[in-house]
């Protein structure tokens, strides 16, 4: 009898431990399992509306998207269409955007989040992307790209060419400009030619002068 | 009258009772909390997409294919246009780009499956927190790391009270693999300026709310820094989320 009970009194202790153990693992926060099937809802209050969502599917429309394509001929309301041709772009595209300090920021901004995975951070090309088989750009930064007008990098950008698709769906027009004064920035080794209004701080001008040069001195 | 068995019988009857009392209500207030059911959530999409090639190796950034968060509610997922940026020529004949290709030259966008979910009565937006230059880490976990991507947060009420009331500790300041915009401060400056200046509950202006019964209801509000210069949108000075009602649900 009385080694039963101290039997008993083993396990229940156990038992005990190793139930604390798995809810303070399961409650404390860290993801012990992952599922496949979606969260449990038992009562699902106004969750689930029918309504139209962004990219969701919709039954109402033939197609069965929600976020419908435009309309053919027509352009956005804020927007604009580039239909400029190569032969144009020169004269067509003008650059109105003043150089500031912001706007190199931004085009910084840009040209590394959009231009980077093949162009690399200095211009120069074999970007990560391109190291894997995608075809390698002619450097940004040699003198027949120096010589490019405003308007002929901005058609690069906006309508694309050869293997390299149009990014006017991702940058608007003022970023694509800001990316161009970046550009100029790279080749002009970090700093832009026409930098007349001068950076409002001494540390405005050191940051964005840098962010230039260290970049380009990175990739020597 | 009864015996000492029958005695000790009852008693074990009882408390092993209050046991599974106690354990079922343990389950059924924990265990369908957000926190445990929502976390963990993985579902298996159409096309093997690796955030971790994408975004961990090729260094691609966040924003390079979910344009849209800077500007808008929805971050939205890149159509098959932007895969097809670089498909196009890398690994173009793969079995597992197929897919791509397939919806591409037809127009039938693929069908991912939507992995973070809010009830429909929340409002919440992306822009707000980006230009307020929050990173997307804070929200959902290393992305980059993922190899299927992984609900990391429980996305319920208490989480985003959480941060809002106290985002010195919940913050993870803009990083450079996003991609968000800092203005013209690095991510160094950004992250060191987060740290420094973001502000704790109980700063601002307090502004009581008219004709409410409940006594000393009301809000904070914060100075809005300067969000755009010449019509460039410009990232915002952190300000404390709100906490009033009306501000997350409609
Ligand atoms: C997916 C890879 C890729 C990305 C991303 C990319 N490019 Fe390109 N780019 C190329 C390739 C490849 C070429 C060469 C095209 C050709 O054969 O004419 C090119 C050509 C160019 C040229 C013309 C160079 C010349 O001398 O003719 C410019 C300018 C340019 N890109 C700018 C940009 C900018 C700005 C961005 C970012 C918004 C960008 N590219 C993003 C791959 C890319
Ligand atoms: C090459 C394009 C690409 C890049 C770069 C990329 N993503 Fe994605 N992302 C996708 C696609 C496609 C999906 C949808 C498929 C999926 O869920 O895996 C997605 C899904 C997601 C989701 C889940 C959406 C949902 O349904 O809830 C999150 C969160 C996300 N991405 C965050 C990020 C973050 C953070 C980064 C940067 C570290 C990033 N992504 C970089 C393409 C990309
Ligand atoms: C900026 C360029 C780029 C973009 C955009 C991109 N990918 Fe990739 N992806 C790559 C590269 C480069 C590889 C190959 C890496 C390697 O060779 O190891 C790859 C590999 C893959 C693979 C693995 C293929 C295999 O056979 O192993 C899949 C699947 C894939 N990508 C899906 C997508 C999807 C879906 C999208 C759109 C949301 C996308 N990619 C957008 C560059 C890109
Ligand atoms: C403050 C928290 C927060 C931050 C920061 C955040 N997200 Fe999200 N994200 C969410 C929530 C919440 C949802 C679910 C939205 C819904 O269901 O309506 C979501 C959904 C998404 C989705 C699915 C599409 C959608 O909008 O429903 C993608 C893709 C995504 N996020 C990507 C990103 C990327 C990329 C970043 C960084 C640039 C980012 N998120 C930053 C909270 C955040
Ligand atoms: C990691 C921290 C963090 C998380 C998590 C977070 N927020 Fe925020 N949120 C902020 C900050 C910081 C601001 C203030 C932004 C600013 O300064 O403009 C904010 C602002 C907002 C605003 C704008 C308020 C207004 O007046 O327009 C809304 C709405 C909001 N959050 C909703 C949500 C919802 C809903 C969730 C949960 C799904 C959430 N947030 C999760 C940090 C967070
Ligand atoms: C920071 C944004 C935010 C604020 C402020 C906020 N809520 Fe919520 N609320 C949420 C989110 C997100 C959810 C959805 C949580 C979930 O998925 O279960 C939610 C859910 C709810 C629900 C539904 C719970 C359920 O499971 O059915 C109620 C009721 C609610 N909130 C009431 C309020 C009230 C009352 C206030 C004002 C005191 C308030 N909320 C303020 C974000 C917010």
């Amino acid at each position: 009898m009385a080694t039963n009970k101290r039997k008993f009194g083993f396990w229940s202790v156990v038992g005990l431990v190793l139930f604390t153990l798995f809810w303070v693992g399961l409650l404390s926060g860290n993801i012990l399992w992952t599922s496949d099937t979606p969260p449990l809802e038992i009562i699902d209050d106004m969750d689930n509306q029918q309504k139209v969502k962004a990219q969701a599917p919709s039954s109402f429309f033939a197609d069965g998207k929600a976020t419908r394509d435009p309309v053919e001929y027509t352009v956005p309301r804020n927007g604009t269409k580039y239909n400029v041709s190569l032969d144009d772009a020169d004269t067509k595209n003008i650059n109105s955007i003043p150089v500031t300090a912001e706007v190199l920021a931004r085009g910084k901004n840009r040209f590394e989040t959009m231009c980077t995975p093949c162009h690399n951070h200095d211009g120069k090309g074999n970007g990560l992307v391109v190291q894997k088989g995608f075809a390698n750009p002619p450097s940004l930064v040699r003198p027949d790209a120096v010589a490019y007008t405003d308007g002929r990098i901005f058609h690069v950008i906006s309508a694309g060419q050869n293997i390299m698709s149009s990014y006017a769906d991702k940058l608007s027009e003022l970023d694509r400009w800001c990316v161009v004064h970046y550009i100029r920035v790279l080749q002009n080794g970090g700093t832009h030619p026409k930098m007349t209004a001068a950076p409002k701080t001494e540390k405005d001008n050191q940051t964005t002068a840098q962010a230039g040069t260290a970049k380009a001195a990175s990739a020597q | 009258m009864f015996t000492a068995k029958t005695n000790q019988r009852s008693k074990t009857t009882i408390l092993a009772g209050l046991a599974l009392l106690g354990f079922i209500s343990i389950v059924s207030y924990f265990g369908f909390d957000n926190a445990v059911t929502d976390v963990g959530y993985r579902p298996e999409q159409p096309i093997p997409f690796s955030h971790k090639l994408h975004a961990g190796e090729l260094e691609i950034k966040c924003m390079y294919c979910h344009t849209s968060v800077e500007k808008s509610k929805h971050s939205t997922v890149p159509a098959t246009s932007t895969c097809m940026n670089c498909h196009v020529a890398v690994k173009a004949e793969s079995p597992k780009i197929a897919k791509i290709k397939e919806s591409w030259e037809t127009g039938k966008p693929l069908e991912w499956r939507k992995v973070h979910k809010l009830p429909d009565y929340v409002n919440f937006s992306h822009a707000r927190h980006i230009r307020a230059r929050v990173d997307c880490a804070s929200c959902h976990g290393e992305v980059e790391k993922m190899g299927v991507v992984t609900q990391m947060k429980p996305l319920s009420m208490g989480w985003c009270l959480d941060c809002h009331r106290n985002p010195q500790a919940n913050v993870v300041p803009a990083r450079e693999i996003s991609g968000i915009f800092t203005g013209l401060d690095s991510y160094e400056e950004t992250a060191k300026k987060i740290k420094n200046e973001s502000p704790s509950r109980g700063e601002g202006k307090w502004i009581p709310m008219k004709d409410c019964a409940i006594e000393g209801a009301g809000v904070y509000e914060h100075e809005v820094g300067k969000a755009s210069v010449a019509g460039l949108v410009m990232p915002k000075k952190l300000a404390l989320g709100p906490e009033n009602c009306g501000a997350c649900h409609y």
